[in-house]
């Protein structure tokens, strides 16, 4: 039986399908590649989250990676621009991304506070790029070597990138299963309470209410959307739905290209050929036709490949629950909060001090945090144990390097979550500069505050 | 109940002013148990009841009231305050008022405009004041005397007290210029920037020697030997000697032993006199940028939806961001430092980093933050009606969050108006009174920095906004 299945698998994977897909997506990622980087640049982010800060929180087993020097910092930004460029044109293609992939994954290495949901699912998308023929078809690579183009892939890409969308939007659900978001509307009734300037919509967020049903809403959006996308009669009005949600989302709140992305995207849904039938809907039949060359390597996806995609699926499946490890709230403890799609469910901020001692000097200091951090990382840094953490092995280094000999780094970390009263966040009695950084259940974080978040009532525009 | 001791103890031979006089029985700096004198008052300027050193401590929290825990205002009475005990804490009897008129809903926009013509009566005061000083420094430049220089050390103080009120309204052209509407108008009037003033003392004798101040170009170099930290160091300063070493060439050179007392004091008095002048302008500077008559920046502040605030929120963005100077400006700086607290300061103890050096008037200055903190906090008008960002934290059912910053406000002012002796030097006699003093700041500030930031949403710019999701 399950050799049936597999078999099963194998011949769906290997079924060829139209390519246009891959490469109307490869254009978009392309496209919005290059806008992200360039907005770095724009924005003045490239100094402000890689250049101005003196100390970076490095993810566990990459402490190694350092910022590149200034000048070479904003070099990389351009060159990402090009890069993208490049992977949209189809041009030098694997090059051109795995290039991209590599700079942008070092990017995300140098600093922990920097991470996003939407960069990491960039990167996942992107390396699943590599590994597909999205070159094949309008793309410069083509144009020059004739020989490599097709008009068709095998299924299994096509599954594997829905796949990857839809566990995105699955575990953005499941994290909205709790009583803050279900119940209380929280955080998103905080964030909605600042938004009533917000012209028309705005209004609308101080009626009673409001905020629950739009938690409601977001939770049985991010729950469904998969499922409906996928029916063919649901589809046309499920995008629709799509597209109205992730732009009030990014009318919003500051979530940058996330919204395009995941409108970009949810196009894997449709069928394959969706970009041919949309070029000739413009009139552009000739370059929605098929090409009478089709190369038998596009649909390539043996067993090997499956086999692989299955590894990934699974790791993709159990990165996100690896919480279940955990005792607590993962949204207070944060062990198996990246990479979980926990997108925007909860809001921390946090009154951190250092209390540092030196036995042998018998002095004592306090130290706040905006020593060592720019303001934003210092706000990533409060509601985050593993990068408090960190920072009291920076400061018992920094001081040993002062001269004032060996120290010991307690914390004193109160926090307010989902809008809570303030908490201690990490037991301010363990000297954190003698604890060990690692993926294990972590004791000196104290238990999450048990009472329910405030309502919070917002207040119409004047 | 105000801080005791304000200029208790300067470290010049010239005569006492009333203020020292009434701080202190002795030269120098003995702890100062007696009340400052109604010599001392401050004009708070329009808008506000005078807030004075005599003033009586903060009212105890209102629990009942619709504004809570609001600071009753300060009576304007000329009566000293006839003892030092502190107010008792706790809930206050609530005096039933028939016939109130229910108070309009809170708006953000209310809110705004409170704040704006907050400002611009705040900025108006200081230009008021400001002025004061450049006349007093300009009589006593064309005249040097004991008694001249008394005057302008009270011009100063009177000036400086007001202006540590404004220290909490640094956003608009106050505030720098990377943040919305900002100028960096507030480093040219005081420069004191988390650096005791004597870092920059022997700047400022190099340009007495030289007579640099005296130079057209004055006006627009070096801020640290400018604004009124130099004017403090001017006015209260009367030593011969230098803290320039003998590597100076003020010193190497000799410039600085052929100074007389008598040329010292001249050039201290004009150098005071051009700075004093520099600071007025500043001031009319600051004023004119907020004022409808001028570059209007109350306007921008008032009516977002412009190039500076896209909308209510990004405004009030930019007020909460101010109120974190008394996070890091301070706790960490004003209090921190002298407390040893940081490892900048490499001994037991800084008293030499506190912020008044010369004039030993921290207590005083401190206490002023803290009323510059609750004039954002509960209102600046001094009534009961005054919004302030506690009826924001009502409007949004933060009731119990109000109540608690306020209490925390509240026993942050007792804690450092009863200290006594002043900060100077309780430090060296009982550094546990300073080290309450900084925990009681840090009781504001840690709620601040949590549950008030979150609970109304704000993002504060110098957080840089960068992409979320």
């Amino acid at each position: 039986m399950l050799r049936a299945a597999w078999l099963r698998l194998v011949e769906r994977a290997r079924r060829p399908c139209d390519i246009a897909w891959l490469a109307a997506f490869r254009i978009l990622y392309g496209l919005s590649m290059a806008t992200s980087a360039e907005r770095f640049i724009h924005n003045d982010w490239v100094d402000r989250l890689f250049v101005e800060p003196k100390f970076h929180f490095k993810y566990f087993g990459f402490h190694w990676v350092e910022p590149l020097e200034p000048r070479w910092m904003h070099a990389l930004f351009w060159v990402l621009i090009l890069l993208g460029l490049c992977v949209a044109a189809g041009f030098l293609f694997r090059w051109a991304l795995g290039l991209f992939l590599l700079g942008f994954l070092y990017l995300q290495l140098v600093d922990v506070t920097t991470y996003l949901n939407h960069y990491y699912l960039a990167t996942l998308l992107g390396a699943l790029l590599w590994f597909s023929p999205a070159h094949r078809i309008w793309s410069v690579d083509a144009w020059l070597a004739p020989l490599i183009r097709t008009s068709v892939v095998a299924t299994g890409f096509h599954d594997l990138f829905r796949f990857q969308l839809a566990i995105v939007y699955t575990f953005a659900a499941l994290a909205k299963l709790s009583s803050d978001w279900l119940i209380h509307a929280q955080p998103l009734s905080i964030w909605l309470a600042s938004r009533t300037d917000l012209p028309v919509l705005g209004a609308t967020f101080s009626w009673p209410g409001v905020p629950l049903l739009m938690s409601w809403c977001g939770f049985l959006f991010d729950a469904s959307i998969p499922w409906l996308l996928l029916y063919r009669r649901t589809r046309p009005a499920a995008y629709a739905v799509l597209i109205l949600f992730h732009l009030l989302t990014s009318v919003l709140f500051p979530i940058g290209m996330f919204p395009w992305i995941m409108i970009g995207s949810a196009l894997l849904f449709f069928p394959p050929d969706w970009p041919r039938r949309m070029l000739r809907a413009f009139g552009l039949d000739r370059v929605a036709e098929p090409m009478s060359l089709a190369s038998s390597t596009g649909t390539a996806f043996g067993p090997l490949a499956l086999a692989a995609a299955l590894v990934y699926a699974t790791v993709q499946l159990a990165v996100p629950l690896r919480f279940l490890a955990y005792d607590g709230d993962v949204r207070w403890h944060e062990q198996g909060m990246r990479f979980s799609w926990r997108v925007m469910v909860r809001e921390k901020n946090g009154s951190v001090t250092f209390l540092v001692s030196s036995p042998s000097l018998g002095r004592h200091w306090q130290l706040s945090p905006s020593r060592y951090l720019t303001p934003l990382q210092e706000r990533e840094m409060a509601g985050q144990p593993d990068l408090i953490l960190q920072l009291a092995w920076h400061i018992r280094r920094d001081f040993l390097a002062r001269g004032f000999g060996d120290v010991e780094v307690r914390v004193e970390a109160l926090v307010s979550f989902n809008g809570r009263r303030l908490a201690p966040l990490v037991d301010p009695s363990v000297d954190l500069s003698r604890v060990p950084d690692g993926i294990g259940a972590a004791p000196w974080i104290l238990p999450a505050p048990t009472t329910d978040p405030p309502r919070v009532k917002p207040i119409g525009k004047g | 109940m105000p801080p005791s001791g304000a200029a208790s103890a300067p470290n010049t031979p010239i005569a006492r002013s009333p203020l020292q006089a009434s701080a202190t029985p002795s030269e120098e700096s003995e702890p100062s148990p007696s009340p400052a004198s109604p010599d001392e008052r401050i004009d708070a300027g329009p808008g506000r009841p005078s807030t004075t050193p005599t003033e009586p401590d903060v009212a105890p929290t209102d629990a009942g009231s619709d504004h809570p825990s609001r600071p009753e205002p300060a009576p304007n009475t000329d009566e000293p305050e006839p003892s030092l005990e502190p107010e008792p804490m706790g809930p206050a009897p609530v005096e039933p008022e028939p016939n109130v008129p229910t108070p309009p809903a809170f708006t953000k926009q209310a809110l705004i405009d409170e704040i704006g013509a907050c400002s611009l009566a705040l900025f108006d005061t200081f230009r008021g004041e400001a002025a004061a000083l450049a006349e007093a420094a300009s009589a006593n430049a064309e005249a040097p005397s004991p008694d001249g220089q008394l005057v302008v050390q009270e011009r100063w103080l009177s000036a400086m007290l007001v202006w540590q009120r404004a220290e909490l309204f640094r956003f608009g052209p106050a505030a720098m210029t990377t943040d919305p509407g900002g100028r960096g108008l507030r480093d040219h009037i005081y420069a004191w920037n988390r650096n005791p003033p004597g870092n920059n003392r022997c700047r400022i004798e190099q340009a007495i020697a030289g007579q640099g101040y005296a130079e057209p170009g004055f006006a627009d170099g070096l801020v640290v030997v400018r604004t009124l930290a130099a004017l403090e160091f001017l006015t209260f300063y009367g030593g011969t000697d230098t803290a320039c070493t003998a590597f100076d060439d003020i010193v190497a050179q000799g410039t600085w032993a052929a100074l007389g007392e008598a040329e010292l004091m001249a050039r201290r008095a004009d150098y005071a006199h051009v700075a004093a002048t520099d600071v007025a302008r500043r001031a009319e500077d600051l004023y004119r940028a907020w004022s409808p008559d001028g570059d209007d920046f109350l306007g921008t502040f008032t009516s977002p939806g412009n190039g500076t605030f896209v909308d209510e929120q990004s405004v009030l963005d930019a007020v909460g961001s101010a109120f974190f100077y008394l996070d890091k400006d301070v706790k960490d700086f004003k209090v921190g430092m002298p407390l040893a607290l940081v490892p900048e300061c490499p001994k037991a103890s800084c008293p030499e980093a506190f912020e008044s050096q010369y004039a030993r008037a921290s207590t005083l200055l401190l206490y002023e933050n803290l009323n510059g903190f609750e004039e954002l906090f509960a209102g600046c008008g001094g009534s009961a009606d005054a919004l302030g960002f506690d009826d924001w934290l009502v409007a949004v059912g933060g009731e119990d969050l109000a109540l608690r910053m306020q209490a925390a406000l509240d026993e942050a002012q007792r804690v450092v108006a009863t200290l006594d002796p002043p900060l100077e030097d309780a430090l060296l006699t009982d550094p546990s009174k300073v080290s309450a003093v900084h925990q009681a700041i840090k009781g504001v500030t840690d709620l601040l920095k949590t549950e008030f930031v979150t609970l109304l949403d704000l993002e504060l710019p110098s957080s840089v906004a960068t992409d979320n999701d």
